[in-house]
Parts: C-alpha cells; structure tokens; sequence
C-alpha cells in the first residue's frame, strides 16, 4: 500500500525568488514542501536549506529559517486570542523580551491586515479570510527567510486572495524572502510567480518561467492541468487579429494589450 | 506512532475470512477469548495461538500486519511477565541476586503472554476482515434479543458505526496538526512528562473543535436526509448465512473442541 511519493528532483531555489508550484492532486506538491523544513525526510537524497542539510540535528535553526503556512488555518490556531496565538511560534523559538515580541507581533499582524480590535478576539470566532491571515501572521512573526504557503487562497474570496497576494509580494520586496506556493490555480501563480515548477507523478515536469509554462498548453493538459483563462482567450482572439500576442496569463496584461487593438484598429 | 495502532482497520481483501458473516466471526473471536480465559493448560493456549495464526493465514492479511496490534500491548505484556516470573510462590528454580525465579512463576508468565497475544490477534482479526459498517450491523443484529429490555441497540451500533468511521480521520488530522504546530517551532519531545502532556495542547485544542465541527456537520447531513433511529429500516445489504458461514463455523467449533481437549486430559 506504499508508494514512492516524490523521486528525481533536483533543483536550486534562489533568496528572494518567488516560486510557485502548480500540479494535480496527488503529484506530489505538498510532499515536495515539506521537505524543505524537515517535517519529510528524504530517503535517498538531500536536501540543504541555507546550508543545513534537514536530515542534520539543527532542525530547529532549520524551522527558524523556514516557515510554513499549511492548507487548513483551523489546524494551527488554539490560543484564547489572536495575539496570543500569533505569539505562539516566537515564544518557542527564540528568547524575546516581553517588549521586543510584542513589536513583532504587531509588525506581522499589520503585515497581514489584522485590526487591533481583532487581536483580542478568539481565533475561533473569526471568519475563514481572518483565520487564515491570523495563522500566516504566525508564521511571519517569527521572521523566516524562506516562506511556503500550502495552498494559501483556498477558501477566501477573490479580495481576500488579492489582499493576501499584496502582503506577500510586500513581504518580499521589503525583505527579500524567499516565497514558496503551492497551487492548482494558474491564474493565481502567474500572476503572483517568476518561476514555475511543475509537478507530475511525483517528479518535476517543469521548471521555467510562467511564460515558458504556459505555452505547452497540450503539454499542461495532459498532465491535468490548464493555463490560465486569458492564456486561452488570447489565442482565440489571435486567431482573428492577426499579431495578437499569446503569451498572456494575466487580467492585465490582457486589458494592456486589448487597449492597443482597440486605440489601433 | 500513531499508525501502529491496527484496531477498526479494514485490510481489504477476498479470503474466506473476509467473506463470512459478521456474526459469526464476532461470536466465534468471543468464543475463542472465553476458552483463553479459561483454560489453565499451556498445550491449550498454544494450540490456541496456533489456530488463530491459521486464521491470520487463511485470511490472507499478512501475519506482521495483524501483528501490528500488539505493538501498543507489547509493554502490557513484558509487564505481567517479569512480575510474574519474579513474583510467584511455587518451587524455586534458580535465583538471580535476590529474586527467586519460581517454575510456577515462569509457567504463569508463559500462559500470561500467550492469552494476550490470542486475545488481540484474534479480535484484530475480526475487525481486520469485516468492514466497519458490517461490523457494526453484526453487533447490532447479535444485540437484537436487548431490545426487549429497551436497550438502545440501533443508537449503540449507529455511535459504533460513527466512532469506528472517523478513527481513521482523526488520526490523519492529527498528524495533520503535529505538522502545522511543528513548523511553527511547536516540540514535543523535550522536556519532563508534564511539560510534555503540556505541548500537545496546540493539538489537542484543534483536534477537539474539528471534531466538534464533524459531529455538527454529520448531525446536520443525517437530519437533512430524514434519519430518525432504528425502527423500519432496511439495509442496502442484508446479512445472510452462507456456505462458507457454516464451513467457517464448522473448522472454528472443531478448532475449539481441539483446543479443550489437552484441558480435560491432563
């Protein structure tokens, strides 16, 4: 009943890159994640994050590095309040004076939007957009240089995933950190993403740009996946006008380009 | 850890094991821990351990599998072993610095560890080869006669039913939230048996409300579909006796009858 869930992968994430990693269920993506702050093992292999090979005893140097924000908020949040909750993870792994982790609380749940009358709130009263900002500002709080986010929009409206996809690309421009997400919404990764992994049967299919990704589109499609709408809308409309670009994967890019047949028909 | 534990796990399969009645698996595992109970004779007992590996045997689940379930018992057993070869009044054997390892002791010892490992064998046996919901429609067909005196049998076998269903769940929940709490710094290895207990309350916190969450939905589900208890319902399957009921049952009786023989001889 055991299968190998993850095999031949090679690759090389570099500080401050934006990756997103986009594959059908069961290929392997979350599995992939979590090898990154040894939560997995690998059994043939390694894996070195900033130098620590996760299979070394400096795991905890390792978490501190790497934070990770999984698909259901519901199953890290159980303090009295938000605040406290936010704490949790600075509490455990460093040594702050009451004052010093009160600022990074406060920094991290500002980073995510979180009000000050919400603080004090428990985290079970609070709507599915708010627990997952409350349980990515705990893992911000502790200010990892590496942050993967396991499917990070699922479950919120389309202003709450904008909003979320604001916070981290300020996250890093200001600190250059490292984003990781794992997705199956294409729109969401290319937009969001500079480089794209993606994940069949356990290994990595591709590893390039969006704009690279998502020109194979029969390549995408056969491993379960699709491109994102406008990528499709952009061929159908170069099939009419001619010189029309289809390497299109955002809303913007497209009303962009739209605006130029239109100015110059 | 957690994944050892074997109790009210399906081992899908299609042996003849798999294929009898609920019922009569449930009552001849029961028949089984009452003859282990009661005999005193070692040749009993491993005869006994004998035919319940058959069992696994013929049930085609792989002997370690069905091991498995010892695991957690496994200290249970070493337990009541060293008490009672160190610990029994009876003709001395030999003695080790101050202890005196009695015939007696090391004879109850060995009868000791063979009972509970036939004990559990045998019953994880049962819920290895029945599908939870046949097993619970098993139970609540053999408690059927309570009724009379107003037990709630269908409520029982339907909260059963319910509770073997989500044990699985659970678990992958909970390893779920171990990671979730891991990554966040959270560590519970460290630390005296207090702090310990202590570190598993970011587990345990959201495991509860989860579970209180399941409860309300799956209320919620069986309300919605007009579920209203026992009476006047009927089953998709209906159980029914077969060939193989009366063969298993036959090999079983004649397995028991031998197991009591070595009783009534010495």
């Amino acid at each position: 009943m055991e299968k190998t869930a993850v095999h031949d992968i090679t690759l090389t994430i570099q500080d401050g890159e934006k990756v997103g990693i986009i594959g059908h269920t069961g290929s392997g993506k979350s599995t992939l994640v979590q090898h990154l702050n040894g939560l997995l093992k690998p059994h043939s292999g390694s894996v070195t994050v900033n130098g620590i090979d996760t299979k070394s005893k400096e795991i905890k140097e390792l978490r501190k590095i790497v934070g990770m924000v999984f698909q259901y908020p519901e199953h890290q949040l159980f303090e009295e309040t938000v605040y406290k909750d936010i704490a949790f993870g600075l509490k455990k792994q460093y040594e702050f004076t009451q004052e010093e982790m009160d600022v990074r609380i406060r920094a991290a749940a500002l980073a995510m939007s979180i009000s000050d009358e919400l603080m004090e709130k428990s985290p079970f009263e609070l709507s599915g957009g708010q627990k997952r900002r409350v349980a990515i500002a705990g893992v911000l709080v502790t200010d990892p240089r590496i942050l993967v986010l396991d499917e990070p929009t699922a479950g919120l409206d389309p202003r709450g995933r904008d909003e979320l996809f604001q916070s981290l690309e300020e996250i890093n421009r200001t600190k250059n950190t490292t984003i990781i997400i794992v997705s199956h919404s294409m729109e969401e990764v290319a937009g969001f993403a500079n480089r794209i992994l993606v994940m069949n049967k356990g290994t990595v299919a591709m590893d390039t740009t969006p704009d690279k990704a998502f020109e194979d589109v029969d390549l995408l499609e056969s491993m379960g996946l699709s491109a994102p709408q406008v990528t499709y809308m952009a061929r159908a409309i170069s099939g009419v006008i001619k010189d029309f670009p289809t390497r299109i994967h955002t809303v913007e890019a497209m009303v962009k380009e739209l605006m130029k047949v239109v100015k110059h028909p | 850890m957690i994944g050892d534990i074997t109790l009210g796990q399906y081992y899908p399969g299609n042996s003849v094991v798999h294929k009898a009645d609920p019922r009569v698996k449930i009552i001849m595992s029961l028949l089984l821990m009452v003859i282990v109970f009661l005999t005193d004779n070692l040749l009993s007992l491993s005869l006994a351990l004998v035919f319940s590996i058959l069992a696994v045997y013929a049930s085609k689940v792989p002997l370690s599998y069905a091991f498995k379930g010892l695991k957690p018992v496994m200290i249970i057993i070493l337990f009541t072993v060293v008490l009672n070869v160190f610990f029994s009044d009876g003709t001395p054997w030999f003695t080790i610095w101050k202890l005196t390892v009695t015939y007696e002791g090391v004879m109850r010892a060995i009868r000791t560890a063979l009972r509970i490992t036939v004990l559990i064998t045998g019953s994880s046996l049962v819920t290895l080869t029945t599908t939870p919901l046949l097993l619970t429609d098993g139970i609540e067909k053999l408690l059927n006669p309570l009724k009379k005196i107003k037990v709630p049998v269908h409520e029982i076998a339907m909260m059963m039913s319910i509770a073997l269903r989500f044990i699985p769940v659970l678990m992958e929940e909970t390893q779920k939230i171990i990671k979730a709490q891991t990554a966040r710094g959270a560590d519970f290895d460290t630390g005296n048996i207090f702090q310990k207990a202590k570190s598993f309350i970011p587990v345990l916190v959201p495991l509860f409300i989860s579970a209180f969450r399941r409860a309300d939905d799956l209320a919620t589900a069986m309300e919605s579909r007009c579920y209203r208890g026992g009476e006047n319902r009927t089953r998709m399957k209906q159980l029914r006796m077969t060939k193989i009921d009366l063969v298993v049952s036959g090999v079983f009786v004649l397995g028991l009858i031998l197991m009591m023989i070595p009783d009534f001889l010495f």
